[in-house]
């Protein structure tokens, strides 16, 4: 994390410093300003963006009445899982202080120290902002008795009632442990909140991946632009996957006869599956807008893409039930790829092996229970 | 037949498992008591692969637990003590899916389904998500997914807690009736009365060791299979269930 910190950091430094030192040359000290205060906003947005999402997810799966029983009002409950929220976006405070670092040397003493102090009010007004819009949301979905005081009704509303979307007559087929494992998924996909999020995402991305030929732009420009939504499509199915190896309860599947390796093809097969199918279409949409050739793409992208999708995989198979630290390593090696590609073209391909032949090196672990919690 | 030869498991430094031998023969239900702390939740997990042991060897149907684990997977039935499941799952999806794993014949896997369940009085909930189930219905769900495949060991961590009576003589009858077929059954519970009913012989751990291992001949169990109040409850519930 420390690593990632800094990476994140010299990253920051380096994309407001340059724009900064522009500014100001152009435009003098107000314009440096007002460029810094635009870097600390994104800052102050992207913390009430974490606050938000942690948030929401701790009101989904809130304490509860064994909490209710203490005596300890609910309201400094809620109080405490809006501090445990707001933590969460304490990793916004990294790039928003590389930020004004950035200002060292180019804009006064003085303005910095405004900055800085205008950083934190930012963050701690978005956070507290983003923290009362989750359980306002919470709250108006609460399916608890309307006469409770709200604190008390999103404690008890903790059970996220079961969709009957997809609810159907149970399959009792005789199947391969990998393709029943699959069967599952496909079942528990429509049905596991987390799940379903990151296949919508993923279908988001496709899309736009695809519609990114048709924008108009210069032919590079657009071959980019469907990249990087085909690169979002991988990484979601990646979370994807990690969701659905942290949904498996340990207890019930170890005695099960399955194998690492049936866990593992029952979600590599759909991943591929999805990934080659797009970009067969993205390869067919270049044609079409006569923007790029039907072959490169859907020759070369799918082995980028499907080695990010596996290395998701990979962390979610060696961390079952631990989902959201296996996603949190997940977004983290995938961050540093980001950045590496940033600063030394091509370095970030390198990151991406090296993680996944460090994820496959660590997959036999996946057998040895040790961390399960079960 | 499920052997256990000089299992040991630590928590720190903690023995939780102190050097633990016996076996389960076919045909057998063997109890295992013992106080809270005794160490019998960790053999049950030890045995049916969930945590590894520090030393010391598990065979299920003559297969090491850990160096050919599928195969013991494949004759291992395991009841947990605090059963999970995937939460968004009916219980028929859930037994649909441990059946399809196994690789039971769909006809064969339904059929016992529907039969567990209306001996435990499931039926009725079966198509329900598991998350709105009770704890005793958790139980009914976890128990059933263990028999569901008739296997050669069965592993039971408290498997009959939370089952109201008519339920739980179903599920005594249904574990003799495994046993019957060759099935060797460890059956842990804190209800020694249970115990005394159902089983044929009793290991007593007490700090992680055998302290004692029993035959039913030495406790003197009592003849029927039903006690007086159970069988007061029984006559109750049948009449409302008619």
């Amino acid at each position: 994390m420390i690593l990632l910190a800094l990476l994140v950091s010299a990253f920051t430094y380096w994309q407001v410093r340059v724009p900064l030192d522009g500014a100001v040359r152009a435009g003098g000290v107000d314009a440096g300003a007002a460029r810094l205060a635009l870097a600390l906003a994104s800052g102050s947005i992207l913390a009430a963006a974490l606050a938000f999402e942690r948030h929401m997810a701790l009101l989904r799966r809130a304490p509860g009445p064994e909490w209710l029983a203490l005596p300890i009002e609910p309201t400094q409950v809620l109080a405490h899982l809006r501090g445990e929220s707001r933590l969460a976006a304490a990793l916004a405070l990294v790039p928003m202080a590389a930020s004004i670092l950035a200002g060292v040397g180019l804009l006064p003493t003085w303005v910095l120290l405004l900055a800085a102090a205008g950083a934190v009010l930012g963050w701690l007004e978005s956070t507290r902002t983003a923290c009362a819009i989750a359980q306002r949301f919470s709250a108006r979905r609460s399916k608890s008795e309307q006469s409770l005081p709200t604190a008390t009704r999103l404690l008890v509303d903790r059970a996220i009632a079961s969709s009957p979307r997809g609810r159907a007559e149970a399959s009792w087929r005789a199947r391969t442990p990998a393709s029943a494992l699959g069967a599952l998924d496909r079942l528990a996909s429509r049905r596991h909140a987390p799940s379903r999020t990151r296949l919508i995402a993923a279908g988001v991305f496709a899309l736009l991946a695809v519609l990114a030929w048709s924008s108009g732009a210069p032919p590079l420009l657009r071959r980019a632009q469907s990249f990087i939504g085909f690169m979002l499509v991988a990484a979601s199915l990646g979370t994807w996957a990690i969701a659905r190896a942290g949904d498996l309860p340990a207890s019930f599947h170890r005695p099960l006869p399955i194998r690492p390796r049936d866990a593992w093809w029952a979600r590599a097969t759909p991943i591929a599956i999805a990934l080659t199918l797009l970009a067969a279409v993205a390869a067919i949409a270049a044609a079409l807008t006569g923007a790029a050739g039907l072959g490169g793409i859907a020759a070369i992208w799918p082995a980028p893409a499907l080695a990010a999708a596996l290395l998701g995989l990979h962390h979610g198979l060696t961390l079952p039930s631990h989902a959201s630290t296996a996603e949190n390593l997940y977004i983290g090696w995938l961050g540093v790829m980001l950045a590496a590609s940033w600063m030394i073209p091509l370095l970030g391909w390198v990151v991406l092996v090296a993680a996944l032949a460090h994820s496959l090196r660590r997959l036999p672990r996946g057998t040895h229970p040790e961390s399960l919690g079960c | 037949m499920l052997s256990v030869r000089a299992l040991t498991r630590r928590y720190d430094e903690r023995p939780a498992l102190d050097g633990v031998s016996f076996e389960v023969r076919p045909g057998e239900i063997v109890g295992l008591l013992g106080a809270n702390g005794a160490g019998k939740s960790t053999l049950l997990r030890t045995a049916a692969g969930l945590q590894p042991p520090d030393s010391g060897h598990v065979a299920i149907a003559g297969h090491d637990v850990w160096s050919a684990p599928i195969e013991a997977r494949r004759a291992l039935g395991y009841a947990a003590e605090e059963p999970r499941f995937h939460e968004e799952l009916s219980a028929a999806e859930h037994l649909a899916f441990v059946a399809s794993v196994r690789g039971l014949p769909s006809g064969t896997a339904s059929d016992r389904a529907c039969a567990l369940a209306e001996a435990l009085d499931l039926r009725r909930q079966l198509d329900e998500p598991l998350r709105g189930y009770s704890h005793g219905m958790r139980k009914k769900a976890s128990f059933m997914a263990a028999v569901l495949h008739q296997p050669a060991v069965l592993l039971c961590d408290e498997a009959l807690e939370g089952f109201d009576a008519p339920s739980a003589l179903a599920a005594k009858d249904e574990l003799r009736a495994l046993a019957a077929r060759g099935a060797a059954i460890l059956f842990s519970s804190h209800v020694t009365e249970t115990v005394e009913r159902l089983c044929d012989r009793v290991v007593i751990l007490h700090r992680g060791r055998v302290a004692r291992g029993l035959a039913r001949t030495e406790w003197g169990a009592p003849d029927t299979h039903v006690s007086p109040l159970e069988q007061i409850f029984l006559e109750l519930a049948r009449g409302e269930r008619s």
